[in-house]
């Protein structure tokens, strides 16, 4: 066998163990999640087929699209906070001054808790008699109902989202940080360059790449926040943290229908595609020019 | 080497295929409170009786939503399993169920409280063992009320006059469930039903919720979270949760009957009181009575064995009263209720077994019809909606849905 044949086999070799997972446990429930899409369900007898009913359905729902709206609220605050948290708190601890590595420790910590835990320490923090009121009332401020309101509810699930996430998208942007030659902030240096100039002028579009991949991921995140609705609120209270993906287990899991819920999923998966494919074309995949 | 290798599969796949054949498998949630008992008379079921019971404890969250569904969807449904009535007509439409008819006497039958029965029968058919009763009622702190020379609560008016006179700003008055989901809607139906309110007809055609008598009942959770305000709207108002009572976060609080063994066990100290739900007059008592049910799966090659199990279990042996009395909730018959002097000597649990005589088991609304519940009390308590609105919009949705309904009942 020729070498080139026989490397080319070796490579085939290691892809097949990821490549089978990828199609049995990804590929394949796609393809049958978007079958059960096309159909109406509950779990237990044969489906009927409807064609796509359950997508016209979902625009004729109001629930359906008050969970749209909360999702764009979710990404339209989470996105933008995030990149900003994650950068400016990258930029502070990059600098190899003496107690670093504990900030960047304190920073980091978040991201390797379990998000169930972090959930139950914020429920408790942001209940009727929490630490959080208790605190306000010890400044005159009244009792706030917190995750009892809908005007509040929202904001507190997106805070524990950023407090979860910002540890994580930091250390990325640290290493993106790290990559770039010291040699341009020597050079910027002998011309006179201040800080903010150093930062616009070099970090910031030599982190583009990096700008790229923490966006991306953000939206992605932002979209399937999932985990901090269902401690902390259960999507409520009436419906004002419920996102598509929370709204589709609710009807996956609550109310037996799976197959509106599956036509949830696959609208949110075609989305995401959509939006990735147009930010990796407007940011050029985050090419430096 | 190949020859050896086919013998050995041939062998193993043959040794796992009897082992597995002779298996009967009984499928329910994990829980601390009577698995090893319950475990217990399988294994002198096992003792006593060629075919294996095997009982498969799965993890609360995975049971009905997942492991179920995907267990029955695959066709590897479990010969025995126990369900809520919240999904049972669904199984049963699905075809499921086993029927009992064959089984189970007239004597039998009437031995269950009518609450019990309720639960199993659909079709003029019996579908399977109901396990323990649950009623809901209202808990308050007597030590609390004796200091502020308050008698227990007969009206609404009373409720909300006692709840605002206890309030405090480290006290609420009363606790109702907030938190969106089945178990809210479980605690809204002795107030509806004592006010003569209805969710749906008898005959399920139509909706019933923006009656009058449904919309006075509505208007009693507006009132308690928004208008006298004496109820929380947040955690950790968690109304199945009695500890919320004993540890001094309300003055009365909505709760089951496992309440009562909570109280006693945890905070011997505490005295409480209990009393029925009431109509908004005081002139009716109402109670709703949760509990699981043991079923057989209608398509198992041991249908009739997992029939013989649980016959023999519920009538042959003491698990129920053993496990009521160690859960602390009612048994489903009246007999098995009549010896446990365990529970008829509690106060707490014998003012349950009084409860009972008039509870009404748990509705076996299909989902869509307990979100609409659920929707209601969300919008009123919480999204500024009037009753009349809330009730309105679900009842559109509850006569659509039922207009396309063929299922039980």
């Amino acid at each position: 066998m020729k070498y080139k044949c026989r490397e080319s086999l070796t490579a085939w070799f290691f892809i097949l163990p990821d490549f089978v997972g990828q199609i049995v446990f990804i590929m394949l429930p796609a393809v049958l999640g978007f079958i059960i899409s096309l159909s109406i369900w509950d779990g237990l007898g044969k489906p009927t087929f409807v064609g796509f009913e359950n997508y016209f359905k979902m625009f004729s729902d109001p629930i359906f699209m008050k969970s749209l709206v909360i999702t764009v609220k979710y990404v339209i605050w989470f996105v933008p906070l995030n990149f900003i948290f994650s950068l400016l708190m990258a930029l502070l601890i990059r600098e190899k001054s003496k107690g670093v590595t504990i900030f960047r420790t304190i920073y980091f910590a978040p991201t390797a808790i379990s998000l169930i835990s972090v959930g139950f320490v914020w429920s408790y923090m942001f209940q009727s008699n929490g630490f959080i009121n208790s605190l306000l009332s010890n400044i005159g401020i009244e009792k706030q109902e917190f995750l009892g309101s809908t005007d509040q509810a929202f904001y507190i699930v997106l805070a524990m989202s950023l407090y979860m996430s910002v540890g994580y998208f930091m250390i990325i942007f640290l290493g993106g940080l790290n990559d770039i030659s010291r040699e341009y902030y020597d050079a910027a240096e002998v011309d006179g360059a201040n800080i903010l100039q150093k930062f616009w002028y070099i970090s910031f579009p030599l982190l583009k790449p990096t700008s790229f991949f923490v966006l991306v991921m953000s939206f992605i995140r932002a979209f399937q926040f999932f985990d901090q609705i269902y401690i902390l609120t259960s999507g409520g209270p009436f419906y004002s943290t419920t996102n598509i993906v929370f709204y589709a287990f609710q009807n996956a899991f609550q109310y037996y229908h799976f197959g509106y819920a599956a036509a949830m999923d696959f609208f949110v998966f075609l989305v995401l595609l959509i939006l990735s494919l147009i930010s990796f074309k407007i940011m050029k995949g985050g090419e430096i020019k | 080497m190949k020859k050896a290798g086919i013998i050995f599969l041939v062998a193993m796949l043959l040794f796992t295929g009897t082992v597995l054949a002779g298996k009967i498998t009984l499928w329910k949630y994990a829980s601390v409170v009577n698995d090893a008992i319950l475990q217990g008379y399988v294994d002198q079921w096992n003792s006593e009786n060629e075919n294996e019971i095997e009982l498969v404890l799965i993890p609360f969250a995975q049971y009905t939503s997942t492991k179920l569904p995907a267990a029955f969807s695959s066709g590897m449904g479990p010969d025995m399993f126990w369900i809520s009535p919240g999904d049972f007509l669904r199984y049963a439409n699905a075809g499921i169920f086993a029927e009992f008819d064959n089984y189970i006497s007239q004597e039998q039958i009437d031995d269950m409280f009518d609450a019990a029965k309720e639960k199993v029968t659909a079709g003029g058919h019996i579908y399977g063992i109901p396990i323990g009763l649950e009623p809901l009622a209202i808990f308050y702190n007597k030590t609390l009320f004796n200091e502020y020379g308050l008698e227990a609560p007969k009206t609404w008016e009373e409720i909300f006059d006692a709840a605002e006179a206890l309030k405090t700003g480290e006290r609420w008055g009363i606790i109702l469930d907030p938190v969106p989901g089945s178990y809210q809607a479980f605690t809204f139906y002795p107030w509806l039903w004592a006010e003569d309110g209805k969710v749906i007809n008898d005959s399920w055609t139509e909706s019933e919720i923006n009656s009058a008598n449904s919309i006075e009942a509505i208007d009693f959770f507006n009132k308690a979270f928004n208008e006298y305000e004496v109820s929380p709207k947040t955690l950790p108002a968690v109304s199945s949760n009695i500890a919320m009572l004993a540890d001094g976060f309300a003055a009365m609080q909505e709760c089951g009957i496992w309440g009562v063994k909570v109280l006693q066990n945890s905070y011997p100290d505490f005295e409480f009181g209990i009393i029925p739900i009431p109509s908004k007059d005081g002139s009716k008592l109402m109670s709703v009575a949760g509990g699981w049910i043991q079923v057989v799966n209608d398509g198992s090659k041991y249908r009739e064995e997992a029939i013989n199990f649980t016959m023999w279990l519920f009538y042959e042996t003491d698990f129920l009263k053993v496990t009521s009395v160690s859960a602390g909730v009612i048994p489903t018959l009246k007999s098995v209720l009549a010896e446990a002097t365990e529970i008829l000597e509690n106060p707490g649990l014998a003012k349950f077994a009084e409860i009972m005589e008039f509870a009404k088991p748990e509705p076996r609304f299909p989902p869509e019809i307990v979100k609409t519940l659920q929707d209601i009390l969300q919008a009123v308590i919480f999204g500024g909606i009037s009753p009349e609105e809330a009730a309105n919009n679900a009842a559109k949705e509850i006569d659509s849905f039922l207009s396309g309904y063929k299922g039980l009942h």
